[in-house]
């Protein structure tokens, strides 16, 4: 006789009820403990929206808005002369802790692979850059195989901007708004050559 | 009898060359600024057919109305107009795949952007090439989880 | 009846049983946790800073330590200036953290808990940490890395601080939304301040302020502000520099650390140091055990029981005595008051309360409910003339019992300070005199400042007063003794390696003569 046969055949005491609604419970239980994170790769160009904070979303549809704004509407590279250009700080105004330097380089490296740009050494490399020159001076380099002092070019052009954001919230939504303003502007002239605003609007309902 | 389908085909393809001539067609492989290859273009219904395409479980409830290219320099630029014929907003993420003169992989895959369609309302995306070897691309839309 | 197999006199020898195992095996219901860590923290504060470790670890015995262990070890270890082995410690201690982020949310309420803290205790619970022991961790490890002059493991902590302190902000945005609002309504003003080009928004209401100073740690966002900064980062030290001044307003100390921003990071080396003093002062409070006699009325005819239920409660406030930072016996540093843990504590003791109750009143009425049914049952057994022996012993255990388990949970992280302040300012590089005083005494060391940036982190705590070295981007530089009036100029330099740990006004001692002299 099989398991099942017997089960039937036995008329359910009621505290072998009791006992399986215990059992129930308690694998229920056991089923939602054990139930642990799942971990997957993903796409890394999902739209994401697990929170309203600054997000990858972000970071990438306003560096490459930017690029594209840029590569069409700034004279200096639409026309195709190659510009030399550097990136400045992007100041943050918002209150999150947002890396501008990941939106510019993001921008950074799809201006260069359009091949319309070239940059030079920014501020925040420029110890990099003369310390690996000042090494390459001394008298354990070679004169001619090594880099020369004095040979470094300017940029012609400068980008600079700022983020900044307003927060509102109440009980039941909190809306975020984010704007990027950018500019380039000629070394020489003092003349901005382009500038451009991105935004973005997220609103979570709670 | 097979004769008279061949010149009717014929005529029919004439026609139709005709037309594109008339729109605009302005050089062999392109339909409206679009380069195409080998497609055959009649009008904007298939240049959106052959130049869209739609991916994800949710498709997006929005109809594509036109494309547009041209160049700036030696990049191309595109127009997709896009049209919410319902009520309703309609959220949607989309994003370009582009492809070299030989159909290879031009540039990386693009992150998807979202955009929100208000009911009954109509929306231009621009976008411009990665690089210059980008010389055919896809618009690839998906419904919003 | 037939059916009942477990006769009260078995029931009453099975729970005298149960009494002694959980008292034998020294169970957790049976600690005071406080008493525990008022004996180490007094090893601490007297200098003997080995002699609290090992207080520590024979408290601590069993294999499974756990995160509160692992919280105080790291705190004794860093006063003992052993920076690798407190950042192990904390590093255990985030473990244990992020094991638990993982599978639940943060303790938005802590209503719950497990049937063990319903029926017999709370300190029968795995000891979770409170939302600012989480974050501190993180920011203890930051600084660990500081002391050894290790900048850029410093960011990885502290990125994962703020990360950590967003979560427990998203859990409690519903609450501070909706006492901004009540304090918008009584009159309250916001107020937008532009500093340098950045926006500062604050709230002129205290409810607000306490509420958010008691999951928002303005330490973090102000130490986040400096690392950044050293680093060259200024889009990410603006936000640390902003959060601290929301969190702390009207402190131009903090103001001018976001005003001249731009400008330091702009601005070519200048030969000077920006050197931060972050100074510790007093000891948090400690949960303590508060016992209460309840009358529960039971039973049908109104009877009442008498049944005791404890819950912690907290010392009184200790006032926050603001040191004061002199260098080169000419210059005073300005200072800041950035953090108040004394206030968190209370903060997360009240928004347990409800659920402490809960639980507290759950465990009452199941005893009072045993209690009275043993009575009962007695009574009744000796209208029959039976036995009552065992019955009796069975109530006095249960009693007795009762009283032993029901004490309040007392666990917290006690090593902690009360009250934190930076001073900050550019000094030359090179020797400076550093006189660190309060209400304590006063602290005097030398530094020898390197770099373009430098942080020291100070405890004064019982009379004595603990200095790191000084933590400078890329290594960091021993402290030396200090320069008395009467001393000569020549023994100015220490070249003890780990630590100086000096009495207040009195002469200074090395750890390595603290040793010996033990």
């Amino acid at each position: 006789m099989t398991n099942t046969q017997r089960s039937q055949r036995m008329k359910p005491t009621p505290i072998s009820r009791r006992a399986l609604v215990i059992a129930a419970v308690a694998s229920i239980a056991l089923v939602a403990g054990c139930a642990g994170p799942k971990t997957r790769y993903g796409d890394a160009g999902k739209v994401e929206t697990v929170t309203n904070t600054f997000g990858s979303t972000d970071l990438q549809m306003l560096s490459e808005q930017m690029s594209q704004s840029m590569l069409t509407e700034a004279p200096a590279i639409a026309g195709g002369n190659l510009p030399i250009v550097t990136i400045q700080e992007v100041k943050n105004k918002t209150s999150e802790y947002i890396d501008t330097r990941a939106i510019t380089n993001r921008m950074r490296a799809t201006l260069q692979k359009s091949r319309r740009v070239r940059f030079a050494v920014d501020e925040a490399d420029m110890k990099k850059q003369t310390g690996e020159l000042q090494r390459q001076d001394s008298e354990y380099y070679k004169k001619e195989k090594s880099a020369q002092m004095g040979e470094m070019i300017g940029a012609g052009f400068r980008i600079t901007g700022e983020i900044t954001s307003i927060v509102k919230e109440t009980k039941k939504v909190k809306d975020v708004y984010y704007q990027l303003f950018l500019s380039l502007t000629n070394i020489q002239t003092g003349i901005e050559e382009w500038s451009d605003t991105k935004e973005i609007r997220k609103t979570t309902e709670r | 009898m097979k004769a008279a389908t061949l010149i009717a085909t014929l005529c029919v393809a004439i026609a139709m060359t005709g037309c594109g001539t008339k729109k605009g067609f302005e050089k062999p492989g392109f339909a409206f600024g679009c380069p195409v290859g080998d497609g055959k273009i009649g009008d904007m219904k298939d240049l959106v057919k052959i130049k869209s395409a739609k991916e994800g479980g949710r498709s997006a409830d929005i109809e594509l109305e036109e494309i547009r290219c041209t160049t700036t320099g030696d990049l191309l630029k595109i127009d997709v107009v896009l049209y919410n014929d319902e009520s309703d907003v309609e959220r949607l993420q989309y994003k370009f795949r582009w492809m070299d003169a030989e159909g290879m992989r031009a540039a990386d895959e693009e992150s998807w952007k979202p955009l929100l369609m208000y009911g009954n309302s109509r929306q231009t995306i621009t976008t411009i090439a990665p690089n210059a070897k980008a010389r055919d691309f896809r618009f690839i839309v998906m419904g919003q989880e | 009846m037939p059916h009942r197999s477990l006769t009260w006199p078995r029931f009453a020898c099975g729970a005298l049983l149960a009494l002694c195992v959980l008292a034998t095996s020294g169970c957790a219901a049976f600690r005071s946790y406080r008493e525990e860590m008022d004996a180490t923290m007094a090893q601490a504060t007297a200098g003997n800073l080995p002699g609290a470790i090992t207080l520590l670890e024979k408290n601590n015995k069993g294999d499974r330590k756990d995160l509160l262990y692992y919280m105080e070890l790291g705190e004794l270890r860093r006063l003992d200036n052993d920076f690798p082995a407190s950042s192990a410690a904390f590093r255990d201690a985030d473990k244990r953290v992020l094991a638990w982020e993982q599978t639940s949310l943060l303790n938005a309420a802590k209503v719950g808990g497990s049937l063990a803290s319903y029926l017999i205790n709370d300190k029968l619970r795995v000891y979770e940490g409170e939302d600012f022991e989480k974050v501190m961790v993180t920011t203890r490890l930051a600084m660990d890395h500081l002391a050894g002059g290790d900048y850029a493991n410093a960011r990885v902590e502290i990125k994962r601080t703020h990360e950590r302190e967003a979560f427990i902000g998203e859990v409690r945005a519903k609450e501070y939304v909706a006492i901004t609002d009540e304090a918008r309504k009584r009159g309250a003003k916001q107020n937008f301040k532009e500093i340098n080009g950045y926006p500062v928004q604050t709230i002129d209401s205290p409810e607000v302020a306490a509420l958010k100073n008691s999951y928002q740690n303005a330490l973090s966002h102000y130490l986040a502000g400096f690392v950044y900064e050293a680093l060259g980062e200024p889009s990410l030290a603006a936000p640390g520099y902003r959060t601290a001044i929301e969190l702390r307003p009207g402190q131009s100390m903090l103001e001018d650390s976001l005003g001249g921003l731009d400008d330091r990071v702009a601005a070519p080396d200048d030969g000077k140091c920006d050197t931060l003093f972050v100074i510790d002062t007093g000891q948090i409070p400690g949960r303590i055990n508060q016992g209460f006699n309840l009358p529960i009325p039971v039973g049908p005819h109104g009877e009442w029981i008498l049944i005791s239920v404890s819950f912690p409660v907290l010392p009184p406030r200790a006032p926050y005595d603001a040191p004061r930072v002199g260098i080169d016996r000419s210059l005073d540093l300005r200072t800041a008051h950035i953090l108040d843990l004394d206030t968190m504590a209370r903060r997360s003791l009240k928004d347990e309360m409800p659920g402490l109750m809960l639980r507290g009143f759950a465990r009452v009425a199941t005893r009072a409910v045993a209690q009275y049914q043993m009575q009962r049952q007695m009574e009744q057994q000796r209208h029959k003339g039976e036995d009552t022996l065992g019955m009796a012993l069975g109530l006095l255990a249960l009693q007795i019992g009762g009283a032993i388990t029901e004490s309040a949970d007392e666990r917290g992280w006690r090593s902690l300070p009360a009250q934190v302040t930076v001073a900050r300012g550019r000094l030359s590089r090179g020797q400076h005199s550093v006189e660190i005083a309060n209400g304590g005494g006063t602290a005097r060391f030398d530094v020898n400042l390197t770099g373009p940036h430098a942080l020291v982190s100070v405890r004064l705590a019982g009379g004595r007063s603990f200095v790191s070295p000084v933590g400078t981007p890329g290594g960091s530089v021993p402290i030396g003794k200090a320069r008395s009036a009467d001393r000569d100029h020549s023994d100015l330099v220490d070249t003890d390696p780990v630590v100086i740990v000096t009495n207040f006004d009195l002469p200074l001692q090395s750890q390595s003569e603290r040793r010996m002299a033990q």
